[in-house]
């Protein structure tokens, strides 16, 4: 049988691609049937993309121009999983368009993470020196077990939010985790990992214009540091959910709480934004249960098409959702079977049945 | 000591409480600091209760699930995958759940 010679970035990408559905089902995901909407409406979707993309390249602008511009790099990622998830189950497949898209997306991804591209492991996007600074200039409290808590709820409160702004395939835009940054050095020889976690967009009032009260939401832009002693930390794809080898509230050894751009060193005033954001995130995700099926499908294709945003608005061009992806999900039933969703996804039916297979045969050089 | 569940082991820690079944927010008022919480899936209306649990544990899910992230996160014990926990568990058992073997335990 002839070999064909796939970019070997394909094998990482699904190793560490693989990760979000190991062990999991896909009905878990909530509140929609993600993998049988998108195939409704999704060719347009790329098309915009392709579009996007060509304008950026007839610019002749430097890769660090798209890094910029896209969001968080767990969401690239993320962002980039659906486009190779969905696009062999279009109707209307555009194959050189697809294959201009995954491309640039790699590109970007390895502009962005200086190791690990696909984040099997880590989520490296500062080099050593700007950890050096990093660490020079955030205000880093000691912590208790009791502030260690309570920094894992403020975690939970706004990880949840997020949860509810964006959808469960969405999350990533709102939530990542930078690292695990090894700091041993600079902890005079104490085993040790410095982990950031970011929540970038805590009010996203484009996605939810019918809800005039996100505009007063206190706060838009977090970031959590945390030192962690004897804990290996992996990313695991996606920065919302890394996993350790310890006790988180056991093994944090300092934190920076940095709020809009202020540190919140006081631990009463930590737990004031931990029970704010606790109570938004039961209230934002209340409202999300009461939308009916069309509002939820809405919903989502928004939330889709606002991943790229902030690229579509540096190349000038419109992120909303056009009249024709609207008429495609409005009054239409998802699709069925193309996707398990109640059975356990080992490697094999991840590749076979999620895209990787199809890549490989798309992108060899055979082709 | 009698195991009566097992599960994916999501999130390390040993903890022992009252189990309460959660569905939702409107839950909340039976539910008390350390309990156990247990669900058919956790989503973010429940979160107020999870901040005060000793341990979650739920029929489904994955350790990339919302449960097994947010518990990692708070330095609890959580078991997904269950399948049983909601029909095999009732409200106010003493259980002690492992989340590093994955196993529930009924202590009364």
């Amino acid at each position: 049988m002839k070999k064909n010679n796939y970019p070997k970035w394909i094998d990482d990408y699904a190793k560490a691609s693989y990760q979000l559905f190991a062990g999991n089902v896909l009905k878990a995901f909530q509140p929609l049937d993600f993998y049988h909407f998108y195939p409704l409406w999704y060719d347009l979707w790329l098309d915009r993309i392709y579009q996007a993309i060509k304008k950026f390249r007839s610019m002749k602008y430097d890769i660090s121009k798209a890094v910029k511009n896209f969001p968080v790099p767990s969401s690239s990622r993320a962002v980039l999983q659906k486009f190779i998830i969905i696009f062999p189950n279009l109707t209307n497949q555009k194959t050189d368009q697809f294959k201009e898209i995954i491309n640039f997306f790699v590109e970007v991804l390895e502009n962005t993470n200086k190791e690990d591209v696909f984040a099997y492991k880590k989520n490296i996007i500062h080099d050593s020196n700007e950890v050096q600074d990093i660490l020079k200039k955030i205000e880093l409290r000691k912590a208790t077990r009791e502030s260690a808590q309570e920094i894992g709820r403020i975690i939970l409160g706004m990880g949840s939010l997020v949860n509810g702004l964006y959808n469960d395939v969405v999350t990533d835009m709102g939530w990542d985790s930078y690292g695990p940054y090894d700091v041993t050095e600079e902890m005079k020889g104490r085993e040790s990992i410095l982990l950031i976690r970011h929540f970038p967009n805590l009010k996203p009032i484009e996605l939810w214009p019918e809800y005039l009260e996100i505009r007063d939401y206190k706060f838009k832009d977090v970031k959590i540091y945390t030192i962690y002693k004897d804990i290996e930390c992996r990313i695991n794809w996606l920065g919302c959910h890394p996993t350790f080898n310890g006790s988180l509230v056991d093994n944090m050894v300092q934190y920076a709480l940095l709020v809009d751009g202020k540190f919140i060193n006081d631990l009463e005033k930590i737990k004031e934004i931990k029970n704010y954001y606790l109570k938004l995130a039961s209230d934002q995700y209340l409202r999300v249960k009461q939308m009916n099926f069309e509002q939820l499908k809405q919903k989502a294709l928004l939330q889709e098409c606002y991943q790229l945003h902030t690229f579509f608005e540096f190349l000038g061009m419109d992120w909303w959702p056009t009249k024709e992806m609207i008429n495609r999900v409005e009054g239409k039933e998802l699709f069925r079977g193309l996707y398990p969703t109640g059975e356990l996804i080992d490697f094999d039916l991840y590749c076979q049945n999620f895209g990787i297979n199809y890549l490989k045969n798309i992108l060899s050089s055979n082709q | 000591m009698q195991k009566i569940l097992s599960g994916i082991a999501a999130s390390p820690g040993i903890a022992q409480g009252k189990v309460k079944i959660v569905q939702g927010a409107e839950d909340l008022n039976k539910f008390k600091d350390g309990d156990i919480l247990v669900a058919k899936i956790t989503d973010p209306t429940m979160v107020i209760m999870m901040a005060k649990a000793g341990a979650i544990v739920c029929d489904i899910g994955g350790i990339t699930s919302h449960p097994a992230i947010v518990s990692r996160e708070m330095g609890i014990p959580c078991i997904v995958n269950t399948k049983e926990a909601t029909t095999k568990l009732k409200d106010d058992m003493i259980v002690k759940v492992d989340g590093e073997k994955g196993e529930i335990y009924l202590i009364e």
